[in-house]
């Protein structure tokens, strides 16, 4: 008689003659283990009362009301625009289905939705600069399509997760396969808390409206699709959020733009007016691309322009139409609730204009024009700073002051030591770097303001040392 | 297309299916569908505008055999009618000239493009001549340097009568074309592969779960280890400022010395099992290096197929060359041991100058070469002196802790080497070689990081990696012992097996997903 020791190094080898009912029953096995893995992992590990399933889950609530306006796009146009403020002003019916890091292709499968449920008559695309320069966002595609599965017939939502395993940015990718495990792609924080917590909140009953406002801190819906933040941006931390720091900086891609022009195209088809929109952000954000971004921006207005539809970049409008105050923003991208209750109103003014046939493009800056919008700026919205090792060994902190070309900057150059005590190291001056004396520990604090100013300081910013 | 992806899962299923469905009604046609899908792969996966280039080095390749064979031939012929010895000697070196010039036009057809494409604007680029190495916007074809040699060991194999030339052109560019191997090798010799190619074979003889079971090995490596590492590498040595601290250098090293072996390793099981589904086993790449005992090790265990190339077709023809011989008989006046192994010095100098520059041609490749080449020409004619240490001291080497002595100090030599392959500048390369030693700075080491850009979550999310690198290493550590690995985890029973089966799914899914924005394809795609 064989061993099982025996036996198993034969199995291994596919030496020995294996029934193929045992070999069937065993792959169906290690299939049904994985599967039960994919699910347990589903349930505890992907987020409940994500964003996307808030805006699918509302959407279908509102499935009996008239819906005439949507909003489609990343966070940026989810935090742009309130749907409350458009409809006092316009007497129109706006549904916002902008969801974090909507990559354009999905924005395409909620306007198309829309169109089919409700047929819309306008559609109001917020972009901001990375909607066509950056594409990887499988996380947020996955969870916008497990979004939009979750309440559907079942062989529907198969098919639309199939379509997103086979659509150009996931088939020829890793993704394709790992999103079988969607766990992956839109997991709370691997900690026990996180998971616990995570576990608990299906559990409990909650619909994903509740569970988004436990899971998003501070995160307040307001109807209609629409929720935000009261935050306000720290801009002395600046530098950690401008968008070229967290997503680099890259031409738009013609993938992209053809995306765009899909969603215009389908507009056209079924008399929909497209309004595609850059939406706001603080100036510094938008100069720290340099002359890349009236280059890119102005490919994008031309396309867009000639497929149609009508383009505003809220970011260029002349300040009587749209002047934001510091205070609007939650950081360097994002809109918190006055500032898009403030940019709504601006905007529903916009729309008036077009309403009544009016021409937009007047109420901005052109492209072309990028010197008048540099010479309107007329504040320092920003100071970021980096350090170096000079040769002799010495630290460098260098200074940028973002602000417009015809503001006068000066610099003023603080130690703080670990006791929070400061001295000033170079004081008020146009130089924008300043040698650090050897030996120092701690910050320095780099102020700045405008020439004539005698505030203590317009922006500052704080820079660690290296030693 | 990425090997872990849904269109190569697609793609793999299609012709698997024709494979053996062809196979039911004729095994002698099997081959044709490897042929259909590994011009489909090309055209898929590469730029179908430079399948010209493999197709014009299939067609030199395939023809130049041929008129050598046909040479032998009327060689045959002359002699045997001539008249006398000394005609017949006539005949056979004139033969011999013409033979040898088709084979040097062949070579330099098949190396001229690869030098054209690969090394021609970089040349321009150094010495001024070109905006950057890339200007000329040369189309570099997938995988050249490896059908390059792949074709070139057929030639001239052939050309020394090894086998008999392929008569048919489709089977010889099925031979130089199998998908498999186009991404990023290995260089596969005619002998081995040919007849596997073109014999049928049946899906029931196919080792289906063992090669299962390989594609996910090298997944977890290509993913959990590979590209976790690689953004984090770029990060440190993206900026290489004189104060770079020591200890970075050194962590950098050490993560692109386990990124190097997993996207290459990694890549290599990936292809060997698809193709193992096919029943074509293909010549094995890697076989644990970073266990060797010495950097010759080391080359006979990373990247195997280059090794024995540059062995077969370069070290032993320069080595015995009649200056080789020559300059071995002078050198043989200062001592016997000299005079044997100097002649290989320089043949291994001239071997890993030539491994440098097939890795591309700017100037820290060719320092990462002749570094190989020196420390094994070193080793080599330093071998009695450390013979004579080793007895002086009474040092066991055949003990255990010797061995462990050896592979610690490989590994520290193959890491020195990685300066000056990873470090793209090679004044940069020796200006943190100089900072390892001279300025260690323990103590700016998070500091650093946090400039360079490597965030906390980055290092965190390496606890994943960790684990990876612990599962490559328990494996390679059992292998190494002679453990059949993949036999063993096939013989659990399998509600263990799918509970493995879920941890590893769970770490590519994860790693998959976090380094999504960091890695491009394989490393080794172009070379």
């Amino acid at each position: 008689m064989r061993t099982s020791k025996e036996r198993r190094a034969d199995a291994a080898s596919g030496g020995a003659p294996r029934s193929w009912r045992r070999r069937i029953v065993e792959t169906i096995v290690v299939i049904g283990i994985i599967v039960a893995f994919d699910v347990v992992c589903s349930f505890a590990l992907e987020q409940y009362g994500s964003l996307s399933s808030v805006m699918w889950s509302e959407y279908r609530a509102s499935a009996g009301e008239n819906i005439d306006t949507v909003v489609v796009g990343s966070s940026t146009a989810q935090r742009s625009f309130d749907p409350s403020v458009l409809d006092n002003a316009l007497g129109t019916s706006t549904f916002s289905m902008a969801t974090p890091a909507q990559p354009l292709d999905d924005s395409y499968t909620a306007v198309e939705q829309a169109i089919k449920d409700h047929h819309v008559r306008r559609v109001i695309l917020g972009v901001d600069y990375e909607s066509l320069s950056y594409e990887n966002w499988s996380g947020s595609h996955v969870a916008f399509a497990r979004a939009k599965m979750d309440g559907e017939p079942f062989s529907q939502a198969v098919a639309d997760y199939w379509k997103l395993l086979v659509s150009p940015s996931f088939m020829r990718r890793a993704d394709s396969l790992c999103a079988l495990f969607p766990w992956g792609y839109n997991h709370v924080k691997l900690n026990r808390e996180s998971i616990v917590a995570n576990v608990r909140e299906r559990m409990s009953g909650d619909n994903v409206l509740e569970a988004a406002k436990v899971v998003n801190g501070g995160w307040t819906y307001y109807g209609r699709g629409y929720g935000n933040y009261d935050s306000v941006i720290d801009y002395s931390r600046a530098r950690e959020d401008t968008s070229v720091s967290i997503h680099g900086l890259d031409d738009f891609k013609q993938t992209l733009l053809d995306q765009m022009t899909a969603i215009a195209q389908l507009c056209n088809e079924n008399g929909v007016q497209l309004v595609v929109v850059v939406t706001p952000r603080p100036a510094f954000n938008v100069l720290v691309y340099g002359e890349k971004y009236p280059e890119q921006m102005s490919r994008l207005q031309q396309m867009v322009e000639a497929e149609g539809a009508t383009f505003v970049d809220a970011n260029m409008l002349h300040a009587e139409t749209y002047s934001p105050q510091d205070g609007d923003f939650a950081d360097g991208e994002h809109l918190n609730y006055a500032g898009a209750t403030r940019f709504s109103q601006a905007f529903a003014g916009v729309l008036q204009a077009l309403d009544a046939g009016q021409d937009v493009e007047s109420f901005s800056y052109s492209y072309n024009d990028w010197d008048q919008y540099l010479a309107s700026i007329h504040q320092i919205s920003a100071v970021v700073s980096r350090v170096d090792k000079a040769d002799n060994g010495d630290a460098v902190v260098s200074a940028q002051a973002y602000t417009g070309t015809d503001v006068q900057v000066e610099y003023r150059f603080l130690l703080v030591g670990k006791d929070h005590s400061t001295t000033v190291i170079q004081d008020w001056s146009s130089s924008d770097s300043c040698d650090v004396p050897r030996g120092s520990h701690g910050d320095v604090m780099v102020c700045t303001r405008q020439v004539g100013s005698t505030a203590d300081y317009d922006r500052f910013c704080m820079q660690g040392l290296p030693h | 297309m990425d090997l872990l992806s849904l269109s190569f899962v697609l793609f793999l299923a299609v012709s698997l299916a024709a494979y053996y469905l062809v196979g039911r009604f004729s095994q002698r046609a099997q081959w044709v569908v490897l042929l259909a899908a590994s011009l489909a792969f090309y055209c898929l996966v590469g730029r179908w505008q430079t399948l010209a280039y493999m197709l014009a080095c299939a067609a030199v390749t395939w023809a130049a055999p041929l008129a050598l064979a046909r040479m032998d031939a009327r060689c045959k012929e002359e002699r045997a009618a001539a008249p006398g010895r000394a005609a017949r000697r006539a005949a056979k070196a004139a033969w011999a000239g013409r033979r040898r010039a088709v084979l040097v036009a062949a070579l330099l057809a098949c190396f001229g493009i690869l030098a054209y494409l690969k090394y021609w604007n970089v040349l321009l680029y150094e010495v001024g001549l070109a905006a950057s190495p890339a200007s000329l916007g040369l189309l570099l074809p997938l995988g050249i340097s490896f059908y390059t040699f792949q074709s070139v060991s057929y030639l001239v194999d052939a050309y020394n009568g090894r086998f008999e030339p392929q008569r048919n052109f489709l089977k010889h560019l099925l031979f130089v074309s199998w998908f498999p191997q186009v991404i990023q090798g290995p260089i596969n010799r005619y002998a081995d592969l040919g007849p596997q190619l073109l014999e049928g074979h049946s899906a029931k003889d196919v080792p289906v779960r063992r090669s299962l079971l390989r594609f996910g090995y090298g997944a977890l490596k290509k993913y959990a280890i590979a590209n976790m590492l690689v953004g984090t590498i770029d990060q440190i040595f993206s900026n290489v400022t004189p104060d770079i601290p020591g200890s970075v250098v050194v962590f950098g090293i050490l993560l692109y010395s386990a990124q190097q072996y997993g996207d290459f390793s990694g890549g290599i099981d990936m292809v060997e099992a698809a193709s193992s589904l096919f029943g074509v086993r293909m010549a094995e790449n890697f076989r644990r290096p970073y266990f060797s005992v010495s950097l010759a090790d080391f080359w006979r265990r990373w990247h195997i197929t280059l090794g024995t190339w540059m062995r077969d077709y370069v070290f032993f023809p320069f080595a015995v060359s009649r200056p080789m011989r020559a300059l071995g008989a002078r050198a043989s006046r200062l001592g016997e041991h000299l005079g044997r192994t100097l002649p290989a010095c320089v043949a291994n100098l001239l071997v890993f100058l030539i491994v440098g520059l097939w890795h591309g041609a700017e100037p820290h490749y060719v320092a990462w070469g002749l570094y190989n080449g020196l420390v094994i020409a070193l080793a080599d004619l330093l071998a009695p002196a450390f013979r004579r240490a080793n007895e002086a001291l009474r040092v066991d080497t055949g003990s255990r802790a010797h061995r462990v002595f050896c592979v610690v100090r490989t590994f520290l030599v193959v890491n020195v080497g990685w300066y000056f392959d990873r470090i793209y500048d090679f004044g940069d390369s020796l200006l943190c070689l100089r900072n390892t030693f001279t300025n260690f700075a323990p103590q700016q080491f998070s500091l650093w990081l946090s400039q360079a850009g490597v965030h906390g979550s980055a290092i965190k999310f390496m606890g994943f990696t960790a684990v990876a690198c612990l599962i490559v290493f328990i494996v390679s550590l059992a292998q190494e012992r002679g453990v059949d690995v993949d036999g063993r985890i096939l013989g659990w029973n399998c509600v263990l097996r799918g509970l493995f089966y879920c941890m590893v799914i769970g770490l590519i899914v994860v790693t998959s997903y976090i380094t999504q924005n960091a890695a491009g394809g394989f490393m080794y795609a172009n070379f």
